[in-house]
């Protein structure tokens, strides 16, 4: 099997960097802020393979570069580095612009596209849930209106039929269609959390970004939104990265770990396998010390 | 009598000079060739003040030459205190120019909130006063963001905006200023003028240019350019209604109509909005 997703290389600087800033951070050195310019390196030379309906894991303690990670892939913070989709899966309208002509096979390097493309291809083949509702959720415009949203950014223009895919959404969520009119501001968090990812999902997205999703919902609601997503993973097929410091999120979710500290790989492999038999000393630590 | 050799003596032919003329006329040609866009453009102190058309007044005076024909009116009236003032300026500062309320006449008319109820010619150019050029105002308040939407074509919170209204109010609630995409690219802000006047946008014969003075902005709508309201296939776009209501001095019932309340008793009448129409009709019908 073929991967879907190639990150080759990702390099995230905040601040001006200057030659120290790779040697002088990392898990070795236990900073990954710069001694000599204070820049901090937020992801060195992370590369990994995502698969078609693969779920891949991304674990580690806060500050380690995870949400950069996930920001990079939704073009919201720009990186060195490549990172390359099969061409198959490129949206037909921009098929045009962004496979590479030499290759075939891969895009371009999508880091490195311009703004209007990364929209383009973000609005297409994405969908995001982060942590607080309020980041992905517009609070003042209705809860449909959020959902629908999505499909107005892909060029629905039927009110009719996007109110009738958002409540089938809504109602795929588990929530009640019927609330579609009202802000989200005034639903309970776990509420907010499944119109989230039902905006998320109304456009069957290939790739789905999970930013610390359950974080801050207690345990029984913990439990109702994995199983959700879980349910419609299987349902629409797409492929997942999860992004989580609660190890029992990525071990329910997850086929593939990759585990973080001070923005590089310390260690990556099958779920399982990381969790049962951790390699790297940093590992064991976070295996060990699981409430 | 000497107050105009003062003007002559001390000012260039449309009072501004022709570095100044030469830089809006360049961003009148920009905004022609990308319809549309809003173009910077460096926005000139003029004796009036600001709000009262001194992006229209700029345009105008950048384009008008001593053979040009003028008219300026201000939502349909040509005889408004601030119609009035732009041409009396106008015709002060730029000698040989004529004035007219006719606008089959006229060959630039400068106008506010209105469109005229005449359809308008290739030879003709409508130079708009614009209060607030962008139409994504609405729903962004910051600039450097609404410019990368245009950009981007990032449009979505727009159309958003018009569905919360569907949603709530069963239509759109927008009753001027209604948002339009100008050749299927940009969306534009038509300038404060009402429903009915939107439809004259598209395809029309004539050039429209809009300018907005205090926000330094000009755009352009091109001859036999695209321009449609934005709507939703199963809402469309609806003009405004006068249930049958006529003008009551030249009996018209499909012009934009001003509704004017007579007693304290409520009792109303509805006037035609464009006056040099309705004058004009009134002289054909005898009334």
């Amino acid at each position: 099997m073929e991967p879907l997703l190639r990150v080759e290389n990702l390099t995230v600087f905040f601040g001006k960097e200057c030659n120290h800033c790779l040697k002088t951070t990392g898990p070795k050195m236990e900073t990954n802020r710069c001694r000599a310019c204070g820049t901090i390196v937020a992801c060195q030379d992370v590369s990994f393979d995502l698969f078609e309906g693969e779920s891949l894991g991304i674990v580690g303690e806060s500050g380690s570069g995870k949400s950069t990670l996930i920001n990079v892939l939704h073009f919201k913070t720009p990186a060195k580095g490549s990172m390359f989709i099969r061409s198959e899966f490129l949206p037909s309208s921009l098929k045009a612009f962004l496979s590479n002509h030499r290759d075939g096979y891969w895009s371009k390097n999508l880091l490195s596209i311009s703004p209007y493309h990364k929209k383009r291809l973000r609005e297409a083949i994405m969908g995001i849930v982060y942590q607080q509702p309020s980041l992905g959720l517009r609070m003042e415009v209705s809860a449909g209106g959020n959902i629908i949203e999505r499909l107005l950014d892909a060029g629905w223009r039927h009110v009719g039929l996007m109110r009738t895919k958002a409540s089938e959404l809504l109602n795929k969520t588990e929530v009640p269609p019927e609330r579609m009119d009202e802000p989200p501001r005034v639903f309970s968090g776990g509420m907010q959390q499944r119109v989230q990812i039902a905006k998320a999902l109304v456009h069957t997205p290939l790739l789905l970004l999970l930013d610390e999703v359950t974080t801050g919902l207690d345990l029984s609601v913990q439990a109702r939104v994995l199983d959700l997503i879980r349910n419609l993973k299987n349902e629409f097929g797409f492929s997942m990265l999860v992004v989580s410091h609660d190890l029992n999120v990525v071990k329910i979710l997850c086929e593939r770990t990759i585990v973080m500290r001070y923005g590089r790989i310390v260690e990556a492999g099958l779920t399982d396998q990381v969790f049962a038999d951790p390699i790297h000393p940093y590992t064991q630590l976070l295996v060990a010390s699981r409430l | 009598m000497k107050r105009l050799d003062h003007i002559e003596m001390f000012y260039n032919f449309a009072f501004i000079n022709d570095e100044v003329k030469r830089e809006v006329r360049r961003a009148i040609f920009k905004a022609i060739a990308i319809p549309g866009y809003q173009v910077p453009f460096g926005s000139r102190e003029m004796p009036f003040a600001r709000g009262w058309g001194t992006g229209g007044i700029q345009i105008t005076l950048s384009i008008i030459t001593p053979t040009d024909v003028l008219k300026v009116i201000d939502q349909g009236s040509d005889e408004s205190v601030n119609a009035e003032n732009i041409k009396r300026f106008v015709a002060r500062v730029s000698p040989g120019i004529g004035i007219t309320t006719d606008t089959t006449q006229a060959t630039i008319i400068q106008t506010r909130h209105r469109i005229p109820e005449e359809p308008m010619r290739s030879d003709q150019i409508l130079v708009l006063q614009v209060p607030y050029p962008e139409a994504l105002r609405e729903v962004e308040p910051s600039e450097v963001e609404t410019r990368r939407m245009h950009a981007e074509g990032d449009y979505g919170r727009m159309w958003l905006y018009l569905y919360e209204d569907i949603v709530r109010f069963g239509e759109v609630r927008i009753s001027y200023r209604y948002p339009v995409r100008v050749n299927e690219h940009y969306i534009m802000d038509p300038s404060p003028i009402p429903r009915w006047d939107v439809p004259k946008l598209n395809m029309a014969e004539s050039l429209f240019l809009f300018g907005a003075g205090r926000e330094k902005r000009i755009y352009a709508v091109p001859p036999f350019t695209r321009v449609e309201p934005l709507t939703f296939e199963d809402h469309p776009f609806r003009i405004e209604n006068f249930n049958g209501a006529k003008c009551k001095l030249c009996g018209s019932f499909d012009t934009y109509l001003n509704e004017i309340i007579m007693t304290e008793a409520g009792e109303r009448i509805f006037l035609c909005s464009d006056t040099s129409y309705c004058k004009k009709r009134r002289k054909q019908l005898g009334v």
